[in-house]
């Protein structure tokens, strides 16, 4: 063993002013990953080793592009291993799709999202057919443009997750592509895509069924097509649909096909709906055991104190009852406490609820009590309830967040603290019901 | 030996020998030595013998500390995660967060130790400390931090900006 | 970063910088050390030290030139082990394959074996190398994306070795594979172990980075596969010739069983789709036909499963397999089902032409039918028997054997009346001593058969006709059994079928109250009693298929007529705007007559009555002229003559005819015969009465049935129309035929021809190419609704 030289192999760091800049590279590296993207852009303002160092590929799998400024080489440089790319109202164009796929970062994107892309057009998704062969999921929320998804049939092996949602031009066309995916399609959201109708969706029953997330608009929509949804793909987790145009014959044959991975279910506006069919419906879930994560019923109007009774959902976190204005306080106390695990519960426009029964009461779990433009809620209320739950967020009338009896700002400004969605949920899931607030957490 | 340990392999009750740079001999049980893969795959290869290992790369305190951080992880199953790990450096706890304020240079020290023996656990906990001494600091609070200088020109500060003004909501 | 940054601005630490020389003295340790590993010497070495040199190495950036000259090192030792160890292990040449192939084989799985300790020594080198130099694969290959030192070692071993641009080694090697595996397929013994440790080290060699293949797949499973492909070519011609189907069938599973033993033995998986095809095309695909012919209608005709079930297991490898042996067998039935035709149709011809006899005819007829309907069955049984057994009940072949036969029983334009006839015999009550249950069995399947029939308006007049016949004359075998054919009935072709039938059920059941409601109007007291017993059946005329409006005439006797004046009095008292009309030619009567001998109740027709009535005021010896009965009760002459046959020439002759003969003329006489006497009290008089149809019934039947057809397509056409509005004409038509498909298959022409005297009627009308519907549809929706 030669002493010496080992000796001077080990140089000694405590001799030197700045330690971290003669650490070796692969170090410097792996101290830069566990930095988020703000943090790297502030680093790389430090000095010219770091920036070099902040701009190697390898620290941007993850990677958030807000805008299209300088949307050049050094862009692309940088994002040659992007995996996870979330480009959401970034103005992305189809020429920079296209300059970004056909470069090494087309193999290696595995996430993408171009949602809120009005400028996109059906050209950006042939770029993407031909080079992103190891996409899994792709997210063009409100890319009004695009038609006609054919040349995703070539990623048929890998692309798991479709959001097409919030899309007025797209046609029931879209599931005669869809259709080759067959099984391995698992995520899909068609929101807010008005055009598409009975036939689309007896189509998707016919063919998709290993469907487990799926969110479909409701306007123009039969409950036949519906309930064959459920009779074919078993493996339902999430079942989400707006403007819903069902009757209760769609409840019954909800009843009849539900499958027991359905956690979260959305059926909003279903106006249509009697007071009669969720007596039934809740009755059925309690006979069979069978509990809802979340449950969102918003304007449904007849969703009433007395279906209500038989509402008996042990393991449910969130509940959205907002516009059910037949609902006032009769039981709402009984409902929290049958569902130990409640977090949120929203009532927005509830008229007749004005809270008195929930005063001195302490609900441990609930987090969020949403009584935005509940006329009947006083302030004094609103302080009554936040002495025995001081943690919990209560919005009143006008928007306005009182926390432990204090007001600490608007609805849409305030953060709700120790919560944050991190970047596998934020990928893994449907934007489904207002924003992430539907499901947000405890993904199955 | 650890009390808690439950496991009654006979490896376990194996001592190995260690020898520091300065030529202090350290024992330690075999399992602790073999958090480290260097030495794992050592004893693998050459096979049992009493003969001190020396590690002439590590100076006594610096392995004083390593054997401290074996010792407390012994009996943690480390799982080799390399990539797809979630990367963040939120998920610190309390022994370890102790175990690391140290000053600085301490610190490099033992991220080159780590390093070296290859403790992939220790390795991740230092330079994630390191991280959290960069986050959320401003580029002239972070040359503070670690005593770096400015070595921009005013044009090139401007083009950094430029380079990344599509990282920031704006 | 793009900017050009000034120098001098870092403070430059002083750090050590290693000098080359330091740099060649780690090298030269580090090399010397991995020589050590090769002579297997790995023991002298210190781990940690030699680590530390190469992390230093790595450390001070000069990964690259350790990388390089661990690759040197390498391939330098692969090059002596090449010289030294494998060309002296290569097997004896070419020349000496005549001597025999074991000597060959022999020298053949030595090579293997010398190749087997090279490639395991190089392995446990390259682990050790690799833990050495750890380092530089944790750091230094993946930033410089190179190969993890242990793959270089192979993919060293691959071009210093197994692809030796220096020695043929890659030629001898593939070429003792293919050998070994030819002694194999021969039934010879082989080293298999050795075989498996060469396929193995292909397996782990990858021939490039880009294309991701092994050396396996590249080198060796191509040429394994050519030669197979000339192996089994020669093996199938071979086969067929020397063996028939069934014995080369089993050759052929036998050689696929022996390709999936070799797969797992010592071949890799991703090999096997291959092979598989190729033995499937070189073996059954290019012999499908040869099969077929020389074995598959035996197999057939002997029932031989088992045969069959393989045939079809080896026929589902290839692609046209199961086609063909589908169409084989439908075609085949299609044979058996023309030949079954064939038999009716020659025993009707003979039996009509050759026969004068009424009665005897339509026995015979009916026993043809029964016997057609029972060969039918008998061989969907036998194929069914076939698909279950041998076909894996396979759907495809289901539905293509169920096209076979529903094209031979179409074929036959009199299978609608003979299904018709075989439920009607089946049905009657007290037959051949069935259970309730067998009974229920035979109907099922006769159902079966009632699917394949395309036209279904045909046997629903058929089946009405039956129907009538048996409630009307009381030999319905029970309600039950009745209403289950009709409710099978009705779940095949739907309500709108058996509403008739059920309406005549109806009829029957309200009758029977009527008849207890008549007898208590005829016990009121003030009531002047008829002196005999009246049974009514009142049937509605819409149900019932006879013509019931142009009833044949008859004129009663006025005791008679009181007595059905009586009913009509009852009858229309309680439902008025009715209208009744009397069916003479249907109903029956029982009548005591006195003979010298004894008195005999006889059950006779409601003609016969009529005429043996005018019999009773009539001086002893007397006799009544055919002209005078004629003329007397009026009853049309078709009808008189089958009354007049039944009582004077058939078993029991109540009158004596002059002349004697068996048909009825113009000029006969009759006497009543006092002298008659049977061993029975009571004794029924059966009127020679229709079974199977005359041709002129027949044609008849058919008019019917193409005047409802006319209808039903009118109605259909007003009805998509009204829907459409406008539509293109062969668009039209085509949904005309959807529409009338479960009923009858419409043809084009008779559709065109309803379309135009829609269109002369005012109902529709042309827009260019188009077709236009006119605002007196509505109307006339109403006016079908009440025909169809």
């Amino acid at each position: 063993m030669n002493q010496e030289q080992a000796l001077q192999d080990n140089f000694d760091l405590k001799k030197y002013d700045r330690p971290l800049l003669f650490l070796p590279n692969e170090i410097t590296l792996l101290i830069f990953s566990f930095l988020g993207q703000l943090d790297k852009v502030n680093a790389a303002r430090v000095s010219r080793v770091w920036c070099d160092a902040i701009y190697s590929p390898s620290l941007w799998h993850e990677a958030m592009l807000y805008n299209v400024k300088g949307f050049k080489n050094n862009i692309l440089n940088r994002l040659s291993q992007v995996e996870f790319l979330e480009a959401r109202a970034s103005g992305i164009s189809d020429e920079e799709v296209r300059l970004l796929v056909i470069g090494p970062a087309g193999k290696t994107l595995k996430v993408l999202d171009l949602s809120v892309g009005p400028q996109l057009t059906n050209k950006c998704l042939i770029y993407i057919g031909y080079h992103c062969v190891n996409l899994e999921k792709l997210f063009l929320e409100g890319c009004n443009q695009i038609t006609d998804i054919q040349p995703l049939e070539m990623l048929v092996d890998r692309l798991k997750t479709i959001v097409l949602s919030y899309n007025e031009n797209l046609s029931n066309a879209v599931f005669w592509n869809l259709s080759s995916f067959g099984d391995r399609i698992t995520k899909l959201d068609l929101d807010g895509c008005p055009q598409i109708s009975d036939a689309g969706i007896e189509h998707l029953a016919a063919h998709l069924h290993g469907l487990r997330y799926l969110a479909i608009d409701g306007q123009g929509i039969n409950d036949a097509p519906v309930i064959s949804i459920f009779e074919h793909c078993t493996d339902l987790v999430l079942f989400s649909m707006s403007f819903c145009d069902l009757t209760d014959v769609f409840l019954d044959g909800l009843i009849r096909n539900l499958c027991p991975s359905l956690r979260y279910l959305r059926l909003r506006k279903g106006a249509a709906f009697t007071e009669i069919g969720f007596c039934r419906l809740f009755e059925h879930l309690t006979l069979r055991g069978h509990s809802f994560v979340s449950l969102d019923l918003s304007e449904c109007t007849n969703v009433t104190n007395i279906a209500l009774e038989s509402l008996n959902q042990p393991q449910l976190r969130r509940l959205n009852l907002d516009w059910c204005w037949n609902v006032n306080d009769s039981n709402i106390l009984e409902i929290l406490k049958r569902s130990p695990k409640i977090e949120e519960l929203f009532i927005t426009g509830c008229n007749d609820v004005t809270c008195e029964s929930l005063v001195g009461e302490k609900i441990a779990s609930l987090k969020i009590l949403n009584l935005f433009s509940c006329r009947m809620v006083e302030r004094t209320i609103i302080c009554g309830i936040s002495k025995s739950n001081p943690s919990l967020y209560i919005v009143d009338y006008y928007g306005e967040v009182y926390k432990d009896g204090k007001k600490i700002g608007l609805m849409d400004q305030v953060f709700i603290k120790e919560e944050k969605v991190d970047s596998q949920e934020r990928w893994g899931l449907l934007n489904v019901g207002s924003y992430l607030r539907f499901y947000r957490g405890n993904s199955v | 030996m650890a009390t808690g340990s439950t496991s009654t392999n006979i490896s376990e009750l194996k001592k190995i020998k260690l020898t520091s740079s300065e030529g202090t001999e350290f024992v330690v049980d075999k399992d602790v030595g073999e958090k480290s893969i260097l030495l794992k795959n050592m004893l693998e290869d050459v096979g049992e013998n009493d003969m001190a290992i020396p590690l002439p790369n590590v100076t006594g305190p610096i392995l004083t500390k390593v054997i401290e951080y074996c010792t407390h992880h012994r009996d943690d199953f480390f799982i080799s995660q390399d990539d797809d790990n979630k990367k963040t450096s939120d998920d610190i706890d309390e022994w370890d967060s102790e175990f690391c304020k140290v000053d600085q240079g301490t610190l490099f020290e033992l991220i080159l130790a780590a390093n070296y023996l290859d403790i992939k656990p220790l390795l991740d906990l230092t330079c994630k400390t390191v991280a959290n001494m960069i986050k959320g600091k401003s580029p002239e609070e972070i040359r503070k931090t670690f005593n770096i200088a400015n070595d921009f020109t005013p044009e090139e500060e401007i083009q950094v900006k430029r380079e990344n003004e599509w990282c920031e909501e704006r | 970063m793009s900017a050009k940054r000034p120098k001098g601005k870092i403070k430059v630490p002083k750090k050590p910088n290693p000098t080359d020389s330091q740099f060649n003295d780690n090298w030269e340790r580090l090399a010397q050390a991995i020589r050590e590993i090769h002579k297997k010497n790995a023991s002298i070495l210190s781990f940690e030290e030699l680590y530390r040199n190469a992390y230093n190495m790595v450390l001070h950036k000069n990964g690259d030139k350790l990388y390089n000259g661990v690759r040197e090192v390498i391939t330098q030792h692969l090059e002596e082990v090449a010289q030294a160890q494998i060309v002296p292990a290569f097997p004896v040449s070419d020349a000496s394959t005549s001597h025999g192939g074991t000597a060959n084989g022999a020298s053949g799985a030595s090579f293997l074996k010398v190749l087997k300790s090279v490639w395991e020594d190089h392995t446990t080198c390259m682990l050790m190398i690799r833990d050495i130099l750890m380092y530089m694969d944790r750091v230094y290959v993946k930033t410089a994306s190179v190969p993890l030192v242990y793959d270089l070692g192979l993919d060293l071993f691959r071009d210093t070795i197994v692809r030796s641009p220096n020695y043929s080694i890659q030629d001898h090697l593939l070429n003792v594979l293919l050998q070994q595996i030819h002694f194999e397929r021969e039934n010879d013994i082989i080293d298999r172990s050795a075989v498996k440790a060469a396929m193995e080290m292909l397996l782990q060699l990858t021939d490039s980075p880009q294309t991701g293949d092994t050396v396996y797949a590249a080198d060796f499973e191509k040429k394994f596969l050519e030669t197979s492909k000339d192996y089994y070519n020669l093996e199938g011609q071979t086969l067929v010739e020397k063996y028939d189907a069934p014995e080369y069938m089993k050759k052929v599973e036998k050689r696929l069983n022996e390709e999936e033993q070799r797969i797992n033995n010592y071949l890799s998986q991703t090999t096997e789709p291959g092979i598989r095809s190729i033995v499937e095309e070189q073996l059954i695909s290019k012999h499908l036909k040869t099969m077929e012919n020389s074995g598959l209608i035996p197999m057939l005709n002997n029932e031989k499963m088992d045969d069959l079930a393989r045939m079809y297991k080896l026929f589902s490898r290839v692609q046209q397999g199961h086609e063909e042996m589908k169409s084989a067998v439908s075609a085949h039935i299609r044979e058996l089902g023309k030949a079954i035709n064939e038999t009716v149709t020659s025993a009707t011809t003979t039996g009509e032409g050759g026969s004068s006899n009424a009665g005897d005819n339509r026995s015979t007829g009916t026993v043809i039918a029964i016997r057609w309907v029972q060969e039918v069955l008998d061989l969907k049984d036998k194929f069914d028997k076939v698909l279950g057994h041998a076909l894996m009940n396979d759907k495809s072949f289901q539905t293509s054997f169920n096209e076979a036969f529903g094209d031979f029983i179409n074929k036959n334009p009199k299978s609608p009346e003979f299904i018709s006839l075989f439920i009607d015999e089946n049905l009657k009550k007290g037959l051949k001593g069935k259970t309730e249950e067998e009974v229920d069995n035979v109907l099922d399947k006769t159902l079966t058969l009632f699917r394949f029939i395309t036209e279904k308006d045909v046997f629903e007049r058929y089946y009405k006709q039956h129907l009538a016949r048996r409630l009307l004359n009381q030999r319905s075998v029970s309600d039950d059994a009745e209403r289950g054919m009709i409710g099978k009935l009705k779940s095949e072709c739907g309500y709108q079928f058996t509403t008739k039938l059920e309406g005549m059920f109806n009829d029957m059941r309200i009758s029977n109250d009527t008849m207890v409601d008549f007898k208590d109007f005829l016990d009121k007291p003030d009531m002047d009693r008829p002196r005999m017993d009246l049974s009514v059946t009142v049937l509605t005329s819409t149900f019932w298929p006879m013509n019931l409006a142009a009833s044949p005439r008859c004129n009663f006797p006025a005791e008679i007529t009181k007595a059905c004046e009586t009913f009509q009095k009852f009858y229309l008292g309680r439902h008025s705007g009715r209208r009744l009309t009397w069916q003479a030619q249907m109903g029956n009567a029982d009548i005591r007559a006195t003979f010298k001998s004894r008195k005999h109740d006889i059950n006779v027709s409601t003609c016969a009555m009529v005429i043996l009535l005018m019999f009773n005021n009539l001086p002893d010896g007397q006799n009544l002229s055919y002209e005078q009965i004629k003329g007397e009760t009026d009853i049309p002459e078709a009808e008189l003559k089958r009354n007049l046959q039944s009582l004077a020439c058939a078993k029991y002759k109540i009158l004596v005819k002059e002349p004697k003969s068996k048909e009825i003329n113009a000029d006969d006489k009759f006497l009543f015969n006092k002298d008659f006497s049977a061993p029975l009290q009571r004794i029924k008089i059966q009127t020679v009465a229709s079974k199977i149809e005359t041709e002129g019934e027949r044609k008849d039947t058919r008019e019917k049935v193409e005047e409802a057809r006319k209808h039903q397509t009118e109605a259909a056409i007003v009805r998509i129309m009204k829907d459409r509005k406008t539509m293109e004409h062969n668009n039209l038509i085509a949904e005309v035929t959807r529409q009338l498909q479960p009923r009858f298959v419409p043809n084009p022409a008779m559709i065109k021809k309803r379309i135009e005297a829609l269109i002369d009627r005012e109902y529709l009308e042309r827009a260019g190419d188009r077709l236009e519907c006119s605002l007196l549809s509505v109307m006339l929706i109403f006016e079908f609704r009440l025909f169809s």
